[in-house]
């Protein structure tokens, strides 16, 4: 509980969880470029019905190529998000949104050397799902979206992680 | 022509996507871009005059737009529902900028192509007109089969609507179309043919079905003056060489009309769902150009020639052939042999002006 505690002042539990996503970024173009992604969660819940979160979403770097040109991009969400869950049976629905911070990082090769590096303000939303696993465990999905600057990204989270 | 256009959403939302974009980008001087060298292309600084704002692709040439629909009307002309706002992020660096990905060297290199294809065009007497602004819609969604934009041509003018589409490549060999200066000057012909034979960018073509034997002929000298503009500008036969490997199409390939079929010989009521290729046949007439260029030495003559037989077909466009006649008579005029020229790319047609 101290650790709860520590994490969110009036939290009655936490949870720290993790998986698998997809994220749909989009390009300059306007197309969406589908990458696998890996997510973590850091999750305070307070009264049962509320809670907030601390979430890293980072796609696995790509390796694209042309004629003359050659570059390597990451991208990396950080959003903080307050939501709330609701739900008589053990899986609980929930629905969440925050400010978000994304970092998209392109690293060009050729012609020459160069980093293009973006941190754009955001936000994060959607919704999710998540059922209770055993005394501690629970296995979660969640689908939303964010904000880039003016471009909107896509994700769809599959994962789980341990509550207290 | 309904013109579909909505470019330009001000007020609230202007405010509201600034804000959401959190700071303004400073514009550079330079960008990185495709440049054509004399063998192939390479990726180099340039400035591009006339842009005004560089993440969203304004200025003096026009404005350009990511997605959105393009769609065919009963006419034959294209309109555009506008996509939104294009958003290229872009890194300064010893005052270069550089994109967040490809599509940004791909568009910055179609607005410096299209600047310089404008440049030149004003050199030979020839200005682009109400052709600018232009709208150019990146990426837009082609719902109607009736639109020829095959994966392979996928950069085009649509006549009437004023407007350039292009098409991210599929594939990642070759320099991108949008970024070949070729196929910018190939695009901008079209809408050089459209100015000259209608009058106006935002008139309708005087035909535009190609289902018609009238049509058919008219797509026909549209590609192969599109395709002579490019040549000539460039003084390059082969300009689609650099993105594509399509020997049938260079203009120094020895295309005459024997081995291609003529509107004439066709019966669009024989064969359902029939789409006439109108690139054969524009290759002979973009072939003949490039005969004329190489007899007078005189490339910016030549053009000048082809802007005359232009007008000079949409003042009989029922006659396909007055556009050859008036080549030949302007080839005459340059102190070539008009006639050989042309009856070696044209065996059996009578030219009047040869008889």
């Amino acid at each position: 509980m101290s650790l709860t505690l520590l994490l969110a002042g009036v939290a009655l539990g936490a949870e720290l969880g993790g998986g698998l996503a997809v994220v749909a970024v989009r390009d300059s173009a306007g197309a969406f470029d589908l990458r696998p992604a890996i997510s973590t969660s850091l999750r305070a819940v307070g009264g049962g019905a509320v809670w907030g979160d601390l979430t890293l979403v980072g796609a696995l770097p790509t390796q694209d190529e042309g004629i003359a040109w050659a570059h390597s991009q990451a991208w990396l969400r950080a959003s903080a998000a307050l939501g709330l869950q609701a739900g008589t049976l053990p899986a609980r629905f929930r629905v969440f949104a925050g400010p978000a911070v994304t970092l998209q990082r392109t690293t060009w090769s050729e012609p020459q050397s160069v980093v293009v590096e973006q941190v754009l303000p955001g936000a994060r939303y959607g919704l999710g799902l998540a059922v209770p696993v055993g005394d501690r465990g629970y296995l979660d999905g969640s689908a939303g979206g964010s904000l880039r600057g003016v471009s909107r990204d896509y994700e769809l989270c599959l994962g789980g992680g341990l509550s207290w | 022509m309904k013109r579909g256009t909505k470019l330009h959403r001000r007020g609230a939302h202007a405010a509201v996507v600034a804000v959401l974009a959190g700071c303004e980008q400073p514009h550079p001087e330079r960008f990185a871009v495709y440049q054509r060298l004399s063998e192939g292309y390479e990726i180099a600084p340039r400035e591009l005059p006339g842009l005004a704002d560089a993440q969203r692709m304004t200025g003096d040439l026009g404005t350009m737009t990511s997605g959105g629909t393009v769609r065919l009307s009963n006419d034959g002309t294209m309109s555009y529902a506008s996509g939104r706002s294009l958003d290229l992020r872009y890194e300064i660096v010893d005052g270069v900028a550089w994109p967040s990905d490809e599509h940004g060297l791909i568009l910055w290199s179609f607005w410096a192509h299209l600047g310089d294809v404008r440049d030149e065009l004003e050199r030979v007497g020839q200005p682009l007109g109400d052709v600018l602004p232009v709208t150019v819609a990146y990426a837009p969604s082609v719902p109607d089969i009736g639109i020829e934009l095959l994966p392979a041509e996928n950069a085009a003018y649509a006549t009437g609507g004023n407007l350039f589409v292009l098409l991210p490549d599929l594939f990642a060999e070759g320099v991108p179309l949008a970024a070949n200066l070729g196929i910018v000057a190939h695009e901008t012909g079209h809408a050089v043919f459209h100015l000259l034979s209608t009058g106006s960018a935002d008139n309708p073509p005087i035909f535009g079905d190609v289902t018609t034997e009238a049509g058919m002929w008219e797509a026909s000298l549209h590609e192969g003056f599109a395709d002579s503009l490019a040549v000539l500008l460039l003084d390059d036969p082969r300009f689609l060489e650099a993105s594509m490997a399509m020997p049938e199409r260079d203009a120094d390939s020895g295309a005459t009309i024997s081995s291609v079929q003529l509107p004439d010989s066709i019966d669009p009521d024989s064969t359902l769902f029939y789409i006439y290729d109108p690139y054969p046949l524009g290759t002979v007439f973009a072939s003949l150009a490039w005969d004329l260029r190489l007899a007078s030495d005189d490339p910016d003559a030549v053009l000048g020639v082809l802007f005359d037989a232009v007008v000079t077909w949409s003042d009989t466009p029922d006659d396909p052939w007055s556009y050859l006649d008036a080549v030949v008579e302007g080839g005459r005029d340059l102190g070539v042999d008009g006639c050989g020229l042309a009856s070696a790319r044209f065996p059996g047609v009578m030219v009047a002006s040869c008889r």
